[in-house]
């Protein structure tokens, strides 16, 4: 996988990551709702944090914010430890986007960054605003009052007010939440985009496919313990499927399953495989076959296939394993 | 910070709606005694300081309840501490910014409703006085008022709940609580009420007092201490 290390990244090496979490724990009565975690943001890199409702991804984010105070266990944005009297001046170098973008509904978009100019202290500067408002793509209803937006309009805007302050590190939480599929787009395209300005991020999402185009890297919660880490193919390796499927003609299907049969492969029962579609069969090759072992055997028998597909593994399927949920086929069909 | 909470004032809507409520509620009184007894220069006084006496205390809560509690209605408090993690410090800066709006629109107000007063009453042939004492025994009372709201939006997070609460402390709680033997006196309405007295220098309302003014001083003091100690440490102890 290819990652992007900025001139800024570069010259910050030896410098504190922009986020770095150790043993973190946040416990809400008996409710353990962080458990445990250690994760680093690299300064330059786009880090997706993922994970089930419930996860624990949020109440990580809070607490990285100082919004929420951890039970035990120690995080730190640019070196300074959350509380520590160096945080507020490291919260400044961070934009936040949690929950729900957080608007004045009765102001006009310009007017809440221009608010959120003030709260951090900096000019308000028409020149910057405009180019926040262009970046997601606000400019023609920038004067309207936010609370008359739609959802993907607040959390365009809840975007735009993250990046006023030009952080040095975003936390977007779920910030493709409400938005249509050409807004997810724009939210992937400034994702890969931010580390070229100089900004590192954080970001949670259920868009995993989105996730898994704009993150360099991943860590995946649930029930608020760390379960993975790594790159995309780090995490969708360990769940490498061996499975292919064969699609020939239907009347040839029972012809496939015996061949298949005689040179000792299982296929799946079609009625396992809710996905399967008329004339596919589905087989688990063992280590030692590749899908070529497996055509030679289908032509030895006779059977010419229309198609032969090796089952490729998508982050959501890894993410579906590792979680203990299954897919939207009922079919958790990869195996570590 | 401080700018941020000034600006937030300045643009929202509700300060300037409760500050347009008070000097149209502190004009209307010199337009009716210019109709029923255009003369009477005590009148004109009278009604205008009664005006404000009770349309200032609750421009006050409704400013001192949302000044904070609407902060957590449109869910904006989470952007605040994300902004300024010193949370004592975001809420100084919130209760300096309300003290300076308040101050500005408690006095606006008595300015303006006095003007018109004094205007209105001279155009009939009656001289109007000023009382500033009596106004600046209403504007405290008022601003009490607002600070007890304030205190009890920290501690509820919600405007509408700090207001009712503050109005239902102001209107039934306290005259219930005067009512117990020996303790009645140290409500926070009779700690007021004997500032105000003692502001506006009324020698027979002195002198019905039940308590000294140090002792109203410290009976204030406690009763806002207690409100407003109590929202800091939840405001700043508390998860947003």
């Amino acid at each position: 996988m290819q990652t992007r290390t900025t001139p800024r990244a570069a010259a910050t090496a030896g410098s504190p990551p922009p986020v770095r979490a150790e043993g973190l724990t946040k416990r809400y009565g008996h409710h353990l709702a962080v458990d445990s975690l250690s994760f680093e943001v690299p300064a330059g890199r786009v880090v997706g944090l993922l994970g089930p409702n419930g996860a624990g991804k949020t109440t990580a984010m809070k607490v990285l914010v100082g919004l929420v105070r951890p039970s035990s266990g120690r995080a730190a944005v640019f070196g300074a430890g959350v509380g520590s009297p160096g945080f507020g001046q490291a919260l400044h170098r961070i934009g936040t986007l949690i929950e729900a973008p957080a608007l004045y509904e009765r102001l006009s978009a310009r007017r809440n960054l221009e608010l959120q100019a003030r709260a951090l202290g900096i000019a308000a500067n028409a020149a910057r605003f405009a180019e926040l408002l262009e970046l997601v793509d606000l400019s023609d209803r920038s004067g309207d009052r936010a609370g008359s937006y739609s959802l993907g309009m607040k959390q365009r805007l809840g975007i735009a007010i993250a990046l006023v302050g030009r952080p040095e590190l975003v936390i977007l939480d779920e910030p493709a939440n409400g938005l249509d599929p050409a807004g997810i787009v724009e939210i992937r395209e400034l994702l890969r985009r931010l580390p070229s300005m100089g900004t590192s991020v954080l970001v949670s999402s259920h868009q995993l496919a989105e996730v898994q185009q704009a993150c360099d890297s991943l860590v995946v919660l649930s029930q608020g313990r760390l379960i993975a880490s790594g790159t995309t193919e780090d995490i969708i390796g360990g769940y490498q499927a061996s499975a292919y499927t064969v699609r020939v003609a239907p009347s040839e299907v029972a012809s496939t399953v015996a061949a298949l049969a005689g040179v000792g492969l299982e296929p799946a029962a079609p009625q396992s495989r809710p996905d399967t579609q008329p004339g596919e069969v589905t087989v688990d090759l063992p280590d030692d076959w590749s899908g070529r072992d497996l055509n030679q055997a289908l032509v030895g028998a006779g059977i010419y296939a229309i198609e032969l597909t090796h089952d490729t593994v998508t982050l959501e399927q890894a993410f579906l394993a590792m979680t203990g949920a299954t897919d939207t086929t009922g079919a958790p069909h990869v195996a570590r | 910070m401080l700018h941020a909470e000034l600006y937030k004032i300045r643009t929202h809507r509700t300060p300037w709606v409760s500050a347009a409520i008070l000097v149209v509620g502190v004009l209307a009184p010199s337009a009716v005694v210019a109709f029923s007894r255009p003369g009477d220069a005590a009148a004109y006084s009278e009604n205008f300081l009664e005006a404000f006496g009770v349309l200032s205390i609750l421009t006050a809560v409704a400013f001192g309840g949302w000044l904070l509690g609407a902060e957590y209605r449109q869910d904006t408090a989470k952007r605040m501490l994300a902004s300024e993690p010193r949370r004592l410090r975001a809420l100084g800066a919130k209760a300096t910014a309300g003290v300076c709006w308040l101050a500005a629109m408690l006095a606006g107000a008595a300015l303006i409703g006095w003007v018109a007063a004094r205007a209105v009453g001279s155009a009939h042939g009656a001289a109007v006085p000023w009382d500033g004492r009596a106004l600046l025994a209403s504007g405290l009372t008022a601003a009490v008022a607002a600070a007890l709201t304030f205190g009890l939006s920290a501690v509820t997070r919600s405007d509408t709940v700090a207001i009712v609460g503050s109005l239902a402390l102001i209107i039934i709680l306290d005259p219930l609580l005067s009512m117990v033997p020996r303790l009645g006196k140290y409500t926070l309405g009779n700690g007021v009420d004997t500032i105000g007295a003692h502001i506006d220098g009324d020698a027979a309302w002195i002198g019905q007092l039940s308590i000294g003014a140090g002792t109203a001083v410290a009976v204030t003091a406690l009763w806002l201490a207690v409100a407003l100690g109590v929202g800091a440490a939840l405001f700043v102890r508390r998860d947003a």
